[in-house]
């Protein structure tokens, strides 16, 4: 069959004994989706392209260890959401290392850093969502929320296969979602303050 | 319940999986409380605008299957698994032009036996005279095995630039095409000396955004290649008719046969994927 009819486990099977052009139509099947989501994440095509070539190394490499419990895509985005969370925390730590501390919270890490006289990031963030929409105020929440905003409203995955891809409870999901969405409605709102200054 | 606990169940109360005691205690809650009501109404807008998050267009880059080779490539250097043919098919070769439309590893193979079994025929002549394709995971592969000498010349559909030529003396040709480009990529291929040739779309690296479309049978090709990622064959004489199309189903072969039915072309998708269109 074509790649994009043939089965993903077919595939997969093929792929494991060895068959390299089965790895090759796996890739080639879900680069697009993976890209999709990956630039929904990031904002930067270079970003979302790095983000997908490394996700696609952390397959081929774990390839002979995915027993098929759960979907392939499930798995992609799992692999995903964790190669753009490694790249953006070694961002961070390039960044602030040696002013930070991380506190680790529920919904993942959260930088205190010393006072800085440039702008904040609350400022910095007024400015970018008055100048944008929907899709950049989610570009705004912190990288977690974002991941599963992105996975439940642009990729329409249902929040059992969000729990299998971020390896949360499903009761988790939903109450991190639902804070997610009401983050980003305070988001939204005060984008429309600010217009109506 | 109080106006902040309300609020865990703004999702909830919005999908209908609150409990039915849950349910009132929320709406008494929410008919009590002015600023809740503003909240929730504000909150059922925010859902309807991440909705259309989905339908977001989002161009790939002609950068991306390089830069997934090229990681690839440097993991399998670092595991000393030698140089790394398989892929090559990953890479845009853009700067080739119709190179980019790639016939890979062109092989006569001597001798060979091969159960092909399937239609995608042309030349008119017995079955081993015949032109067939099957589909191998993301390549289409041509396959040809004359009973005398033949040359099979492939030419761009756009430019008529040839890309390939191959000289056939009993020999088997089993020759893999992809395309690594971004845009579906056309080429006629046709055996020398017989009237019939085909005409072979193979899908590029995006889906193209168009919606719908008008043009000729053979614009009709690219377009299903390109949106479904398939590849389509067409054996017709005359691929300058002009149709009308519409995506409007998930179906190839439905869409093809809205546009074709009425002007005496048939339709087939084959089980292995590929979608051949026929006048006859």
């Amino acid at each position: 069959m074509s790649e994009s009819f043939l089965d993903d486990q077919l595939l997969i099977s093929r792929a494991q004994s060895g068959d390299k052009s089965a790895l090759n139509a796996l890739i080639r099947k879900h680069e697009v989706r993976a890209y999709q989501y990956a630039f929904r994440l990031t904002r930067n095509p270079e970003e979302a392209a790095d983000v997908v070539a490394d996700a696609f190394v952390r397959i081929y490499h774990a390839m002979h260890n995915f027993k098929g419990q759960s979907a392939f895509t499930t798995w992609m985005y799992r692999i995903l959401t964790n190669c753009y969370l490694d790249i953006r925390k070694k961002e961070k730590n390039r960044t602030f290392t040696s002013l930070e501390a991380v506190l680790q919270t529920q919904d993942g890490e959260v930088e205190r850093q010393i006072e800085d006289p440039a702008p904040s990031p609350y400022e910095d963030a007024e400015r970018t969502v008055r100048e944008s929409s929907v899709e950049s105020a989610v570009s705004l929440l912190p990288e977690y929320q974002r991941a599963m905003i992105v996975m439940y409203h642009s990729e329409s995955m249902t929040y059992e296969e969000i729990a299998a891809a971020l390896d949360l409870p499903v009761g988790t999901v939903k109450s991190r979602l639902n804070r997610a969405r009401i983050s980003l409605r305070e988001l939204l709102v005060r984008d429309e303050e600010l217009f109506q200054i | 319940m109080n106006p902040s606990k309300a609020r865990d169940f703004f999702s909830a109360y919005y999908e209908g999986n609150l409990e039915v005691g849950l349910r009132q205690s929320f709406e008494i809650t929410l008919r009590n409380d002015a600023t809740l009501q503003a909240d929730y109404a504000a909150f059922v807008e925010t859902i309807h605008q991440l909705d259309a998050l989905k339908h977001e267009e989002i161009p790939i880059p002609i950068f991306l299957s390089d830069r997934i080779a090229t990681r690839l490539e440097e993991a399998q250097g670092k595991q000393r698994f030698g140089f790394p043919l398989w892929t090559n098919w990953i890479r845009g070769l853009a700067v080739a032009g119709l190179a980019a439309v790639a016939f890979i590893g062109a092989l006569p193979l001597f001798n060979g036996r091969h159960d092909v079994g399937m239609s995608g025929a042309i030349g008119g002549g017995s079955n081993v005279d015949q032109l067939q394709f099957k589909v191998d995971g993301s390549k289409l592969i041509v396959l040809y095995q004359p009973s005398s000498a033949k040359t099979v010349v492939v030419t761009s559909a756009n430019t008529n630039k040839e890309i390939s030529r191959f000289t056939l003396d009993g020999q088997r040709l089993e020759s893999p095409i992809e395309n690594s480009l971004s845009n579906p990529a056309i080429m006629k291929i046709q055996v020398l000396g017989d009237k019939a040739s085909a005409l072979v779309a193979i899908p590029g690296q995006s889906i193209p955004k168009a919606k719908s479309g008008e043009g000729s049978v053979q614009d009709l090709a690219v377009a299903l290649a390109g949106h479904y990622r398939i590849p389509v064959v067409v054996e017709a004489a005359d691929v300058t008719h002009h149709v009308t199309w519409s995506f409007s189903s998930n179906d190839p072969r439905q869409t093809a046969n809205q546009a074709l039915s009425a002007d005496g072309f048939s339709v087939d998708v084959r089980p292995d994927g590929l979608l051949e269109i026929l006048d006859r």
